[in-house]
């Protein structure tokens, strides 16, 4: 049976394009219909860039006619997460305060990819400037899962995870502060990656928490979020963060993407995957494991300390960042300014009271407790603390292993509307924030569907700025799992 | 509970005042609910580690040359603003009775 364009992977468009086989408007069309038809059940897209997104593929099929040579990713179709800021087109972080903005420039991750011929597809829903891990706290409405339509997508790129997931974007970009991506890659059964901290700019990414953001990829495949990452990833002189590193070509290090994993030594922690997962995700993750051992992989248990210490740390220091970043939200020079405001005091008051959602409030609030006088260092520079102890425990570890395996979520995605504990809603991020406080890149992939037909991710984390390697060991666990590509198709069809 | 006594130093108000956030009775209860049990958590697993530290860095020095840059004209920033008046930001008063922060 022949695919449908949208059921096709990155590297099969880009193929297809440069033989002729179909053309970048064919490829848009394609996507923009699929949107219309399906996309007011899931609710993946805030703003729908139809227009220039056909004028972009027109462009790219006259240069392609004219023989001239691209980019592999000209002409792929890709959505933006919220909070990556895209000039002359309103970027909201899912939040009232920035409903109208319209941003005067392009985060430097939309502009490399700009700069490659991708087209812009639109911008997608996400929890209110990345703050939870369902996509419920968006002011726009939450973002349906398309495997099962009652079910959180995850977050908080759960926009961006549920459009490609159910064949709306070829691709598409999030941001991962506590596990933003891998999160929703795991909850919509594709591929998320969160890289080294640096290895891709922050500029024109919305801040949440500068310390942990990073740019992530969604994709269908391992091999499609590399050819991704290898357009993105690169210094930039304004992002001060940015990494000047040489960086190896992660499609060049997944060569055939054979399953083949002879010599490669895998630390996996079972006390904390059996104690902290529930256990369909545990008997997932751990027979996962033995996927690895069959291709040849070494693998040996390891400790890692207490996962709850780690997620501490993380709500601190996250929240810490936030109420510091947040801060510039006041109605004074853009976003949304409360109209009942007879003096500056006000004027902040309100226009924050009224244009920020509960989370982020809670958050807000929380950051500027731990950093008042007085709970200053008993929270936030107890977290630091734990923070750089994190940091030796896991390079020390990798220094050992060429990656960690664990599950990326400890349940199934959860059902929409169940109420949660703010600690309970935290806890989603359990297997994840260890990669961002320590800075180390990490992935997740689609390993099992659980007996009720919901995907389940396991995640692997490598060494710092070794995407190339963790893109390699990814590639050959993803051959060897042979995992359906566009789980949503029938769920939606 | 540590949590709940180091809450009281500074009530909610105190604090949504500090974020200039202004939040009502039952937004002020869920959220003072919120904080003891996110605290409580917090000194729970944190009890045995000691603040001190520096702050792990992901920066590796390499930073842009120091010269000019064209910044984005004024007549493009002040698209986005929600008041202007003549080519500036308007706003409510800051000096005075009314205005005095």
């Amino acid at each position: 049976m022949t695919k449908s364009l949208t059921a096709l992977t990155v590297a099969e468009l880009s193929a297809g394009l440069r033989q002729r086989s179909f053309s970048a408007l064919a490829v848009t069309e394609a996507y923009l219909s699929r949107i219309q038809k399906q996309d007011n059940d899931l609710g993946a897209f805030l703003t729908i860039t139809a227009d220039a997104a056909e004028k972009t593929a027109k462009e790219i099929d006259r240069r392609l006619s004219l023989g001239e040579t691209l980019s592999p990713l000209a002409g792929i179709p890709v959505a933006y997460k919220d909070n990556l800021c895209t000039a002359g087109v309103r970027t909201t972080c899912a939040s009232r305060i920035l409903e109208h903005f319209i941003p005067p420039y392009n985060a430097t991750a939309v502009e490399r990819l700009q700069g490659c011929g991708t087209v812009m597809l639109g911008k997608c829903n996400m929890d209110e400037f990345a703050m939870g891990s369902t996509n419920e706290t968006s002011a726009f409405g939450s973002v349906h899962n398309p495997w099962e339509l009652t079910r959180s997508p995850g977050g908080s790129s759960g926009g961006s995870a549920a459009a490609v997931a159910s064949g709306e974007a070829a691709f598409a970009l999030g941001s991962d502060t506590g596990g933003s991506v891998r999160n929703p890659a795991a909850c919509c059964g594709i591929v998320g990656m969160k890289p080294t901290y640096g290895a891709i700019s922050r500029y024109g990414l919305v801040a949440f928490a500068s310390s942990l953001d990073q740019v992530g990829t969604l994709t269908r495949t391992v091999r499609d979020g590399a050819m991704v990452l290898d357009a993105l990833m690169g210094w930039d002189a304004r992002d001060a963060t940015s990494s000047s590193a040489a960086h190896a070509s992660c499609l060049e290090a997944i060569g055939e993407g054979d399953a083949d994993l002879r010599g490669v030594r895998i630390g996996v922690p079972y006390r904390v995957i059996e104690s902290k997962a529930t256990a369909v995700i545990a008997d997932a993750v751990l027979d996962t494991a033995e996927v690895m051992r069959r291709c040849g992989a070494h693998l040996e248990p390891i400790s890692l300390s207490d996962f709850d210490t780690a997620l501490a740390a993380y709500q601190i220091i996250s929240s810490a960042e936030a109420s510091s970043n947040l801060a510039r939200y006041d109605g004074v020079r853009y976003g949304y300014r409360s109209a009942e405001s007879k003096t500056m005091q006000a004027l902040y008051c309100n226009s924050r009271s009224e244009g920020l959602g509960e989370e982020v409030k809670r958050r807000i609030l929380l950051g500027t407790f731990v950093l008042s006088a007085g709970h200053y260092d008993a929270y936030y520079r107890r977290a630091l603390a734990l923070r750089r102890a994190l940091c030796g425990e896991w390079e020390q570890q990798l220094s050992l292993f060429d990656a960690i395996l664990l599950p990326t979520t400890a349940d199934l995605p959860p059902l929409l509307g169940a109420k949660r504990s703010p600690t309970e809603r935290f806890a989603d991020d359990r297997f994840t924030v260890q990669a961002n406080l320590t800075g180390l890149p990490a992935l997740s992939l689609c390993c099992a569907v659980s007996r009720e037909g919901l995907p389940i991710g396991c995640q692997l984390v490598g060494r710092r700025f070794g995407e190339a390697a963790l893109c390699r060991i990814a590639a050959a666990l993803e051959s060897a799992l042979a995992m359906p590509h566009v789980p949503g198709e029938e769920v939606l069809s | 509970m540590e949590a709940n006594k180091q809450l009281c130093c500074f009530s909610i108000e105190q604090i949504a005042a500090l974020a200039k956030l202004r939040l009502t009775e039952a937004e002020g209860e869920m959220l003072y609910r919120d904080f003891s049990e996110m605290l409580a958590f917090a000194d729970t697993v944190m009890a045995n580690t000691s603040s001190t530290t520096d702050m792990p860095s992901g920066a590796d020095g390499a930073v842009r040359d120091d010269t000019v840059q064209s910044p984005l004209p004024q007549e493009v920033l002040l698209r986005n603003a929600p008041a202007v008046h003549e080519g500036y930001l308007q706003l409510p008063p800051v000096l005075g009775e009314e205005g005095a922060l």
